[in-house]
């Protein structure tokens, strides 16, 4: 042990060893896909078809039932993958390296609230420019999504600083500026939705991947070795 | 001699390499195993189990002992103490820093 501790840097690193294997960001992806396809189908004129096919048949509790059934979607994404993510930290990831709980507060009060005010002024701005598409009834629905993925954006450029971990600027970056692109297209509020989360998804997701390959690789070298 | 009478006053009990270190890493975290401090902190087992008991037996972390199979895992966490502890340690030493930088 060095006389000399850099005491900074150990909790950087600590920090960092949560995402250093791309399973949060799969997670983050597969939740919010899972959102956006949900939103998508929620009002999608042949569920709601369905739904009240249901009501005629078994009642007003089906309504309760059916929207239930498809909110289990994304609660299934958030807690399947973290039940796999513990399964494969412990099975094989963190195995050499020993186990860390993250700290519940991963994301630092200041990137929250710089994520917020963004959402703020991103619907101020979204509805202060002039539209370039045709104003219709769903106008505001995709300046709330882009303000989302502006504020999205944001978040992730500023957790990027905040934790050093570079991917995280470039996934603020181009989500950022590809939220943008939702106020170019006549999107309903379900497209919208739609859109918004598989764009975001599919973007972490590939993320993750990747870290998460090169992570399996590390640790399938370690084992050759050791 | 300010500076001097400062780092007089540090808490001794983090102060010491191998425990800021433990600290360090904790406090980044919920909590970590043996494992992870091992590799983390590079102090031998011996000396590792030693320097938590101390934190313990201070009040500044808790350790939790279970089996994973037939392998006994020891995790430690910072108790609130220790976090608050932690925190005071570590405005200390930074205020110092940026004064000595001066």
């Amino acid at each position: 042990m060095a006389e000399n501790v850099d005491v900074e840097q150990l909790i950087l690193e600590t920090r960092q060893f949560e995402f250093a294997d791309g399973l949060r960001e799969i997670q983050y992806g597969l939740l919010l896909g899972s959102i956006g396809f949900i939103t998508w189908v929620g009002i999608h004129p042949e569920w709601l078809a369905y739904v009240f096919r249901l009501t005629q048949d078994f009642g007003s509790w089906a309504v309760w039932m059916a929207f239930i059934l498809i909110w289990l979607i994304p609660i299934a994404a958030a807690f399947g993958t973290l039940a796999l993510m513990n399964f494969a930290r412990r099975r094989w990831l963190w195995r050499e390296s020993g186990m860390v709980k993250a700290s519940r507060i991963a994301v630092s009060r200041r990137v929250n609230i710089i994520a917020a005010v963004t959402l703020l002024v991103g619907l101020v701005v979204g509805f202060r420019l002039p539209p370039v598409t045709a104003v219709d009834e769903w106008y505001a629905a995709r300046v709330l999504y882009a303000s989302m993925g502006w504020a999205s954006g944001v978040f992730f450029i500023a957790f990027s600083r905040d934790i050093g971990l570079r991917r995280y600027l470039w996934i603020g970056l181009i989500g950022g500026l590809a939220s943008t692109l939702l106020l170019l297209f006549p999107l309903q509020f379900g497209e919208a939705g739609l859109v918004f989360g598989l764009g975001w998804g599919v973007m972490l997701l590939a993320s993750g991947a990747a870290v998460l390959w090169g992570a399996r690789k590390k640790t399938a070298g370690e084992n050759i070795d050791g | 001699m300010d500076e001097f009478k400062e780092i007089t006053s540090f808490d001794r009990l983090i102060h010491e390499p191998s425990r800021l270190a433990i600290m360090a890493v904790l406090y980044a975290s919920a909590g970590a195993d043996f494992k992870y401090l091992l590799n983390a902190t590079g102090l031998t087992k011996g000396n590792l189990s030693a320097h938590l008991r101390k934190l313990e037996e201070a009040g500044y972390l808790k350790i939790e002992k279970s089996f994973k199979g037939n392998y006994p895992h020891t995790t430690a966490a910072l108790t609130k103490d220790g976090r608050k502890a932690f925190e005071a340690y570590r405005k200390q030493y930074l205020a110092l820093a940026k004064q000595l930088g001066k």
